[in-house]
């Protein structure tokens, strides 16, 4: 995840580059609005190289199918470029990122906006050199949110988090889809998924789309991944046809050449135990958007043997709800690894986090064998403190540093080393004498147990975000932890999400823009 | 396996003990009926039987050929179903007997160790039945003596249990079957064949006289010793370690210091039975609308050390739960509690436990009958790892239909999934109703859901109101005790399918517990 969010916060950095050549025309509208001093901002232009279109026209109208998404159409005097200001009581200016002219008409895309909010807005003509004009300004409102959107929550408790905007999957009856908060604890983007698709994994492309798994009824396994632009556009699908690719599952993961990584499963039959079971073994594959193709790269079973294994776990088997079991769901099938995240390493080898094996495996750049595995049956590496090992981890990143930072879940931690309580931590591991230790972890006090889903996500600044993504309250009042924790473990930032009915927040992804949209300073 | 030696002086030592621990029970100074069994001490017998198969070293030249001298098979006095057989042979030879029915089949007893003078006791015998023997000595050094041959036949069966009357259906994959039964006199422990014929029973003393006390937990130990418990609320009793020739070995009696044991127990290392006691605490209930003070019936697992005989507490409901979660919340008449002898007073019923088992990773599942829940701890018994079913319960079920009432026999299974006997007594009719079935549920972690994953249930309906029981067997077969009446004894597959079906009824039936798959009495071996 990390992974992803370096490449994204890539492209916005490059935007932002972009911008500030493009924009660099100065002047002042006049706008009281103002902005986080830490958030990214938008500089406003400073000089006019060369003219600007003149916007001739602008008006703003909602989406009929989604009350948090405007677009603001108008004329030009002549062809060029145009973005637009927005503002609203409470809300900071923000602005969208600049967009060409068709001829002289122009749609402006305006995202990041509350609901039931009334909008001021300004369209500017540019000009590839830096030219700006001032436009019309106008007026919009935003609609309702869908109803179990507006029933949530998201509760700043302390501080307030470095990237301002916090996007999640919701999962429950009466949405199924993505959403977004920003750091007030509004929603300001969401998108709900067609034909009954459960979104439950997204992943943020450099281009601003986003890839989601579109989980099949209540279980993991994928009808198809899909590749949505911000305004919930379709613009790509992988169907999940199973065989020989599927079932798909857990984790996407964006390249930097653009292919998309991701976790699926294989059946290993007639399988292993007494009485011998089918065994279902994680594999990995690459889809190629680009090129067209689809393929898998790596099997657990090519490079480990089912003898190793945890039990129960690896010894439980798919309900009648559909989570595992292959193509055919069958219900015999043991979940055996049970792999729930990815994540590329500097030098090119991948992570892969096998749940029901309580290990992290660090598999080579070209597929063809295992570097090491660390913690559970098989793991290599001795921690120096027992009570660095981990149990039943989620949301395995690869540092630079070659550390390893995850979610210890924690299931049946061994009372002697502390019982069952969830952290994130990061664990040093050191090749020569093949230990590893704990070197940071954020670890709540008193001690929250998650025995689910979660994430963690390292920030550019070296901060975490650690999300508690299970828990035993009630489904009515289940809450949520969010936390930036900084590098000594204490929280810069912590806010509890709260929807009632949702059962479990698999992940949540922390970001600074939607659609190239950021604040604008006070001039 | 745990192999457990006894010598001549621990069997004597543990007859002592049981008849200090069977005067320490009962009620009051209530007269103590100690079956003559007690004190029948066969310590030869019970080292043999307690000797591994060549694990005796061997003395004396080990190319002598043992010969027997002479064998005689009586039946015992005590129980017409154990016949022991004495052998004399002329030099230290270890011995067996193999026995034949024409129509039960053919065993053989275990392999008694080195000595001239043998008793070896033989089980697994059908009542009115005749038997022929073939005795056989084993020297020094394995050589087989000449066979002894020999007839004996057993006597008939007390006329409580000549009377139940069974009825199969089908083929059971066990060879034993062992239940537990209460009748309006007494109760019993025996084990029918696959034939449904009673080969084995245990007549447990009533401590008073003509009041049978239920028995419920049946566990067998490595060395074939039973271990099981005797009682019920409103007349405790103990917890009792007995051979399979009818010998109490040890006696744990409810009391001020090892609390009022009850249900279930298990039999965990060195000589330890873990088993549940109930505990009772005075809490104010008064932001309840209660009392504020009112006392408070609960559960607590105590660990029982049969070899310094004392028991601790190791875990209590009071420290995991609050009482402010409650289903059943009744008041009750005290009874048999300890340091409470006059049984006066009332006390409120709020967390009892009807079975223990401890799942695959080493933690302990109980069913919580007055919770309707069935609840997982810790390995090391510091926490609640989570709670299925009830008022508290983490899970949420698919549908209504799939929630349970007064569960029993809770069980985590290899694939954690989770077995239970639901009784469904005070089910709602939105729901089916009251009848009984056993389920076994899926627990997702990812979505805290519980899926039924597989049911059993009969048609027609049975309703096993109270007690009754299910275990998954290693064949991956259910095996299910209905106790209903006539009671009823299934075995299904995985697809709930009855593969045998055992109906047993008495005019004198009071009720049952569980039955569990058996595959030896006392270490035969059935010979094809």
């Amino acid at each position: 995840m990390t992974r992803r969010f370096r490449l994204d916060l890539r492209f916005y950095i490059l935007a932002v580059a972009v911008a500030l050549v493009a924009l660099a025309c100065g002047g002042s509208d006049g706008s009281s609005a103002s902005a986080s001093p830490t958030e990214t901002a938008v500089p406003s232009p400073t000089s006019t190289p060369e003219p600007a279109p003149g916007v001739v026209s602008a008006s703003a109208t909602l989406s009929e199918d989604n009350s948090l998404i405007a677009r603001v159409e108008g004329v030009l005097d002549g062809p060029g470029q145009v973005y637009v200001e927005y503002w609203a009581d409470g809300v900071g200016r923000l602005r969208t990122k600049t967009y060409d002219s068709d001829g002289t008409s122009f749609t402006v895309p305006v995202v990041r906006l509350r609901a039931e909010t009334t909008y001021s807005f300004q369209a500017y003509g540019a000009s590839p050199g830096g030219g700006k004009s001032e436009g019309p300004s106008g007026t919009f409102d935003t609609g309702h949110l869908p109803e179990v959107l507006a029933a949530s929550k998201m509760d700043t408790l302390v501080g307030e988090p470095t990237l301002t905007l916090t996007f999640m999957e919701f999962r429950q009856a009466g949405f199924l889809g993505l959403a977004a908060y920003d750091s007030d604890g509004s929603i300001v983007w969401y998108f709900e998924a067609p034909n009954e698709e459960q979104p439950y994994v997204m992943a943020l492309k450099p281009n601003g789309n986003i890839l989601y798994i579109a989980g099949f009824q209540g279980g993991t396994t994928a009808m198809a991944v899909v590749e949505i632009d911000p305004l919930g556009v379709e613009q790509d699908r992988l169907v999940d046809e199973c065989t020989p690719f599927g079932p798909i599952h857990h984790e996407l993961l964006v390249l930097e050449d653009g292919r998309v990584m991701y976790l699926s499963r294989e059946i290993l039959r007639p399988g292993y135990g007494d009485p011998i079971m089918p065994q279902e073994g994680d594999t990995i594959g690459i889809w190629d958007q680009a090129a067209g193709t689809n393929e898998i790269v790596w099997s657990a079973l090519d490079f480990i043997d089912p003898s190793e294994r945890t039990v129960p776990e690896s010894n439980r088997r798919l309900p009648g709800f559909p989570l595992w079991g292959g193509c055919d769901r069958d219900g015999d099938v043991q979940d055996w690894t049970h792999a729930d995240s990815l994540s590329m390493a500097e030098d090119g080898s991948v992570l892969i986090g096998l749940r029901n094996l309580d290990q992290i495996v660090a598999i080579a750049p070209d597929f063809k064998s295992i570097l090491w595995r660390l913690g559970g049956p098989g793991g290599e590496f001795t921690f120096t403190d027992p009570t660095d090992k981990f149990y039943r981890p989620h949301s395995v990143v690869a540092l630079p540093n070659g550390n390893v930072l995850l979610f210890d879940n924690g299931n049946h931690r061994p009372g002697e080393e502390g019982g069952e309580y969830s952290r994130g931590i990061e664990l040093a591991l050191d090749m020569d004498n093949m230990t590893a230790r704990k070197v940071w972890e954020y670890r709540l006090q008193p001690d929250m147990f998650a025995p689910c889903c979660s994430s963690v996500t390292r920030l550019e600044n070296g901060n975490t975000l650690v999300m508690y993504g299970s828990n035993f309250v009630p489904e009515a009042t289940r809450p949520y932890l969010v936390i930036e924790s900084d590098r000594r473990g204490g929280a810069a930032w912590a806010a509890e999400h709260t929807s009632p009915g949702k059962p479990n927040q698999y992940r949540v992804y922390p970001a600074d823009s939607i659609m190239g949209e950021g604040p604008v300073f006070a001039r | 396996m745990r192999i457990y030696r006894l010598s001549r002086w621990t069997a004597l030592a543990a007859t002592v003990a049981s008849l200090l621990a069977l005067a320490a029970c009962g009620d009051g100074g209530e007269p103590v009926d100690v079956d003559a069994t007690v004190v029948a001490a066969v310590s030869a017998t019970v080292e043999a039987r307690n000797t591994p198969d060549g694990e005796e070293p061997s003395t004396g030249d080990p190319s002598a050929v043992p010969v027997i001298l002479e064998t005689e098979a009586s039946v015992s006095e005590s129980n017409p179903l154990i016949v022991e057989v004495r052998i004399r042979t002329d030099i230290a030879a270890q011995v067996y007997v193999e026995y034949e029915n024409g129509d039960a089949g053919r065993f053989r007893t275990a392999t008694a160790a080195l000595a001239k003078e043998h008793v070896v006791p033989v089980v697994r015998l059908r009542p009115d039945t005749e038997y022929s023997y073939d005795a056989f000595a084993l020297g020094p050094g394995g050589k087989l003596s000449e066979v002894s041959s020999g007839t004996f036949e057993t006597g008939k069966l007390p006329e409580a249990l000549a009377t139940i009357e069974h009825s199969t259906e089908g083929s059971s994959t066990s060879e034993l079957l062992l239940l537990d039964y209460e009748d309006v006199l007494g109760s019993y422990i025996y084990a029918l064949d696959s034939d449904a014929n009673i080969v084995w029973y245990y007549a447990s003393p009533n401590l008073v006289a003509d009041q049978p006390y239920a028995i419920n937990a049946v566990r067998q130990q490595d060395d074939y010793n039973l271990v099981y418990y005797m009682g019920r609320n409103r007349r405790p009793c103990c917890i009792r370690e007995i051979t399979p020739l009818g010998e109490i070995v040890d006696n744990l009696s409810y009391g001020d210091i090892d609390g009022l044991p009850h249900h279930d127990q298990l039999l965990i290392a060195d000589r330890e039975v873990m088993y549940l006691a109930r505990i009772y605490e005075e809490v104010d209930d008064s932001a309840n609308g209660g009392e504020e003070k009112v006392l408070v019936e609960g559960d607590s697992i105590r660990i029982w050390d049969r070899k310094t005989g004392t028991s601790s507490e190791v875990w209590n409901a009071f420290d995991m739960f609050s009482t402010d979660v409650r289903l059943t919340w009744e008041t009750v008449p005290f009874y048999g509690v300890p340091g409470q002898p006059e049984r006066e007073g009332e006390i409120i019923r709020w967390w009892n436990a009807n079975s223990l088992q401890i799942g695959p990773r080493g933690n302990y599942v109980l069913s919580v009958k007055t919770l309707d829940q069935v609840i997982s701890i810790s390995p090391d018994l510091q926490h609640v790892e989570w709670v299925f079913g009830g008022p508290n319960g983490v899970y949420k079920f698919a549908t209504p239909d799939d929630r349970f009432y007064l569960p029993h026999t809770a069980s985590e299974l290899s694939n954690g999934n989770i077995l239970l006997f639901d009784n469904g007594q005070g089910r709602p009719e939105d729901e089916g109703g009251e009848y009984t079935r056993v389920v076994e549920f899926s627990l997702s972690e990812y979505d805290l859901a519980a899926t039924k994953v597989w049911e059993y249930r009969p048609s027609p309906d049975l309703f096993s109101r109270t007690r009754g029981g299910a275990y998954r067997l290693k064949n991956g077969n259910t095996l299910v005790n209905f106790n209903t009446t006539p009671r009823v004894v299934v075995e299904v597959d995985r697809d709930g399918e009855e593969l045998w079906r055992l109906e047993a009824w008495s005019p004198a039936y009071k009720g049952s517990y569980r039955a569990y798959a058996l595959p030896s009495i006392m270490g035969e071996t059935k010979q094809e």
